[in-house]
């Protein structure tokens, strides 16, 4: 049985390269595909509030800010 | 000798039996002899010490008292500027930064006559996740309970420097845990008030949206008088002056406290002597006359932890990308995998975190409305074996206080005895958005009631 959440292998390269990192070594490339598809299960998992009037926390907001 | 509190050493230079000079020259005897063990310093400024020494004796001696903290000497975390000094969060790629301005917090303790010694160890930029990977320009601090342990990040030095006695208080930042933690691991008093009491301005930012600076003292009363000192007076609720000393020592029948003692569902149960040690506090806050009820936290760990996971990372993503994208090699693995991680975080995912953190704050401010202060749980365990996983990142990571940090609520943490090894147990005191006094009350009642300051680490 396949699993359908299991994720496919990730070229990282393309992405760094888009987005100015270069720099980043093989080593460090290898770490990033290994964190992409935890970082998109732990997007996954952050609860939707159903309200789209539910906005971010905005500082401003949090403290009551008069000002 | 042992050293002495901000309280202790205000009284002494009042009353004429100790100067300035003398607690300046007192620090530095005591970094001579004891930071080699626990590294508590990255920069010490002695001339400068001394020089300001010198100019708080003559000050004073002319009649011209600033106030508590004039005279004292104290330090801050290394992501504060001071100008003339290095400011190198740690980082190979800030060695050489000397600002040239001090920071608010650092120009505010200067004007009320507080002695700047030095620059205090850090995890880099102020971030981490527990570990010690040993890839960092200046060493790891050390506990001075037990040299061969942790003393919990990321202001590492902050709450060495207060328990050793290397400074008589110092400054530190939290985002989702770095005062509370190192006080929680030192048995120093650590608080971070309401968000906006004190100036971010001059620190290197970590997470904007999360950052918070805040004391480390030995007692209560030295936490109430520093904060009294630098909070902005110019915000919307700003307290009178030393509204948070005078709480120290107000009666605390009638206060209405809560208690949570059940960490919530995927937690792992607190070490044995913090359970027992926390359970001794609430029989002691029961025998001063304060009816406490249980209750639990709205929002699961699991959940603060998970926001606070996409926050973090992809904020600090942004204020250091100019670093990850050209020097990544010279950059630490906590951080680099940080910076790495947060790069990946989608911004649908972080507005989703943000709109989550208004939920959290929301459903707690509803249950601390209900309440005066509310008692928990800091961090789950003592402080660590350095270089031993997973106790170093379970130190970190199993605590109760992201919920606080993402609701904007104050929290101080205390100490609450000692384990049979002699190392600090402790608690977080919790109150209203802007109420810091509750919890210095409720705090200072404890502290008087219980013999915890009478020991230091005996290094």
């Amino acid at each position: 049985m396949t699993d359908s959440k299991k994720t496919e292998p990730f070229d990282i390269k393309p992405f760094a390269r888009i987005h100015g990192l270069e720099r980043l070594s093989p080593q460090h490339l290898a770490r990033m595909a290994e964190l992409a598809p935890r970082i998109a299960q732990l997007g996954r998992t952050i609860p939707r509030p159903p309200d789209k009037l539910d906005a971010p926390a905005q500082r401003c907001k949090l403290l009551k800010s008069t000002s | 000798m042992q050293p002495l509190t901000v309280t202790e050493a205000s009284e002494r230079i009042l009353n004429g039996t100790i100067t300035p000079i003398d607690l300046v020259d007192s620090c530095l005897d005591r970094i001579a002899a004891v930071d080699d063990h626990i590294h508590s310093y990255i920069h010490v400024d002695a001339e400068g010490a001394r020089t300001a020494a010198l100019e708080a004796k003559a000050e004073i001696d002319a009649g011209n008292w600033r106030g508590p903290l004039h005279g004292l000497p104290f330090a801050v975390k290394d992501n504060y500027d001071a100008a003339g000094m290095p400011a190198t969060a740690n980082s190979k790629t800030r060695l050489g930064n000397v600002p040239r301005q001090d920071c608010d917090l650092v120009r505010r303790l200067k004007a009320a006559g507080a002695i700047l010694m030095g620059k205090l160890a850090t995890w880099e930029f102020g971030t981490g996740n527990g570990g010690d990977y040993g890839d960092l320009p200046f060493p790891t601090a050390r506990n001075p309970w037990d040299t061969e342990r942790f003393p919990g990040g990321s202001s590492t030095g902050a709450g060495v420097a207060v328990a050793a006695g290397t400074a008589v208080f110092a400054m530190g930042s939290d985002t989702t845990g770095s005062v509370r933690l190192p006080a929680a691991a030192t048995g120093t008093v650590g608080i971070i008030p309401t968000p906006g009491r004190l100036s971010l301005d001059g620190i290197l930012p970590n997470c904007w949206s999360l950052d918070n600076p805040g004391p480390f003292t030995w007692t209560i009363a030295d936490s109430a008088t520093v904060l009294d000192a630098i909070a902005d007076r110019t915000h919307w609720d700003a307290p009178a002056p030393l509204a948070f000393r005078r709480a120290v020592g107000q009666e605390i029948r009638g206060m209405r406290v809560a208690i949570i003692t059940d960490v919530g569902p995927g937690m792992p149960e607190p070490d044995a002597e913090m359970a027992a040690a926390f359970e001794a506090g609430l029989d002691v806050l029961r025998g001063l006359g304060i009816d406490l009820v249980e209750t639990r936290l709205p929002v699961a760990p699991a959940t603060c932890f998970a926001a606070t996971s996409i926050i973090g990372p992809a904020e600090s993503a942004a204020i250091h990308e100019q670093e990850l994208r050209e020097r990544p090699d010279d950059l630490g693995f906590a951080l680099r995998d940080k910076l790495l991680a947060g790069s990946l975080v989608r911004a649908v995912d972080y507005i989703a975190a943000q709109r989550q953190r208004q939920l959290v704050a929301d459903a707690i401010e509803h249950l601390m409305n209900a309440f005066d202060a509310l008692v928990t749980f800091g961090a789950l365990h003592v402080s660590p074996h350095l270089g031993v996983e997973p106790e170093m990142t379970a130190f970190t990571m199993d605590t109760l206080l992201t919920p606080f940090s993402l609701s904007a609520h104050p929290a101080l943490i205390q100490c609450t005895g000692y384990t049979d090894a002699g190392l600090p147990l402790h608690w977080q005191i919790v109150a209203n958005r802007g109420d810091e006094a509750s919890i210095y009350r409720l705090a200072g009642a404890y502290e008087a009631a219980t013999p915890w300051r009478d020991r230091r680490p005996d290094l």
